[in-house]
């Protein structure tokens, strides 16, 4: 009934299909140029050799052909702890009170029952030291990526559950107030502590160390720590004797450090107290 | 707008990358071809030059990229944590490194000398201390290793 109405006066209806004909043609040929440029000639503009069905598949992220991993990794990792689902949830699991009964019996004759070490420069404080900072350090120790003569043999007899439980019972523990007494640290050291230095490229320590932990998840708390037992670590890392730092974040920086200003940070996380928030 | 774009992609190689792949970022430091010996610059036995990079907070690992003069380099980039910006100031070498993705793009450098690379996605505190130096050499500066392997230093 409308449809004499719909399609116009019956004279026209040829040159309306004719209109619509043509129109389809230019809409196809827009699409399927825009699709040859965008996938084929563009990537292809770059590649070595003629492949357009590689270059459409890296385009839409199905590559037919392996990631070119040239050169093997001869190396072990720097830390082959991963934070994936699995690992996190583990450590959302982990039992703080079977994790007490081990520290008991095996930690708490250097690093102390709550966490305070019988002798800090030795020993680091682990009260309030984050559970992901403890259990990196434990599984470092276990897998040798982190060196030591007296912890790799105690962190090789736990179990990695029993490892996510000492670290979640250490950081229940209420943490040290920082030893000393206010910074005598120079105005520069505290810039560096605070803003980093960007034409050096030295992010501030706050950004990963800091309370709000910005930065990488092992990431551990320093202050509370003593000064002499953070200076070694930063002189490890700079000569990279210590090299479980993932992405070599902290060789890095430290290599960047002078000797004063190794010294200077260690003082400053040393000595100084934790912000009350 | 379109004869822009066109123009601009073809004449100026000022496109986005058309490359997509992933990679587990969890899983990042363990991964074979981003391991830690395996970043930096290399030339493949076929003459080609790959250069592999890891942006994490907050540094480019390695902070100093040598790469030669008026030869294709292929940037391979990826992130363990968060979005981060790669873009060498100066070149049409410029995109996102997305965590869980290999960021892929291959330039030509015709001038020699020293380029900025600046992250320029805000990735954190650290943002604004993370860059890296890409070194564009020539002639006997533009060396490599017996392993094929170029690296470079900033000095301190």
């Amino acid at each position: 009934m409308s449809t004499d109405q719909d399609k116009g006066p019956p004279d026209r209806r040829a040159e309306d299909r004719l209109w619509r004909f043509w129109v389809s043609i230019a809409a196809g040929t827009f699409v399927v140029a825009s699709l040859l440029v965008g996938l084929v000639v563009l990537p292809l503009r770059e590649e070595a050799r003629f492949d357009p069905w590689g270059a459409i598949c890296r385009a839409i992220g199905i590559r037919k052909d392996a990631p070119t991993a040239t050169g093997k990794s001869s190396d072990p990792p720097a830390s082959s702890v991963t934070w994936s689902e699995g690992t996190r949830l583990g450590l959302l699991a982990a039992n703080p009170a079977s994790g007490g009964t081990i520290v008991k019996d095996t930690c708490a004759a250097c690093h102390g029952e709550a966490g305070v070490s019988v002798d800090p420069q030795q020993f680091p404080n682990l009260a309030g030291q984050t559970q992901e900072a403890i259990f990196k350090q434990l599984r470092d120790f276990q897998t040798g990526a982190r060196t030591s003569d007296i912890m790799a043999p105690i962190a090789q007899a736990l179990t990695e559950a029993q490892t996510k439980d000492v670290a979640a019972y250490f950081a229940a523990q209420k943490p040290v107030e920082a030893v000393g007494s206010s910074p005598s640290v120079s105005a520069n050291i505290v810039e560096l502590a605070h803003i980093g230095a960007p034409a050096r490229g030295i992010p501030s320590c706050y950004s990963c160390h800091g309370q709000s932990r910005s930065g990488p998840e092992e990431a551990p708390v320093l202050f509370g720590q003593s000064a002499s037992y953070l200076e070694d670590q930063l002189k490890k890392f700079a000569s990279a004797e210590r090299r479980n730092d993932m992405f070599a974040r902290m060789r890095t920086i430290a290599k960047q450090l002078s000797p004063e200003e190794m010294h200077g940070m260690a003082m400053y996380y040393g000595n100084s107290r934790p912000a009350k928030p | 707008m379109i004869a822009v774009i066109v123009v601009s992609s073809f004449a100026m190689a000022i496109h986005p990358p058309s490359h997509v792949e992933a990679i587990d970022p969890t899983t990042l430091n363990t991964n074979v071809e981003f391991a830690e010996c395996n970043l930096g610059t290399r030339v493949n036995p076929d003459g080609s030059v790959t250069v592999r990079i890891i942006a994490t907070q907050f540094e480019f690992l390695p902070r100093c990229i040598p790469v030669p003069k008026g030869q294709q380099v292929t940037f391979r980039v990826t992130s363990p944590d968060v979005i981060h910006g790669f873009f060498i100031a100066g070149s049409n070498a410029n995109t996102m490194v997305v965590p869980g993705y290999v960021a892929q793009l291959r330039t030509v450098f015709s001038t020699a000398g020293n380029y900025l690379m600046p992250c320029h996605e805000f990735c954190g505190l650290g943002h604004s201390e993370m860059w890296a130096l890409v070194k564009v050499l020539e002639g006997a500066q533009w060396k490599t290793d017996a392993s094929g392997k170029a690296s470079c230093e900033i000095p301190r």
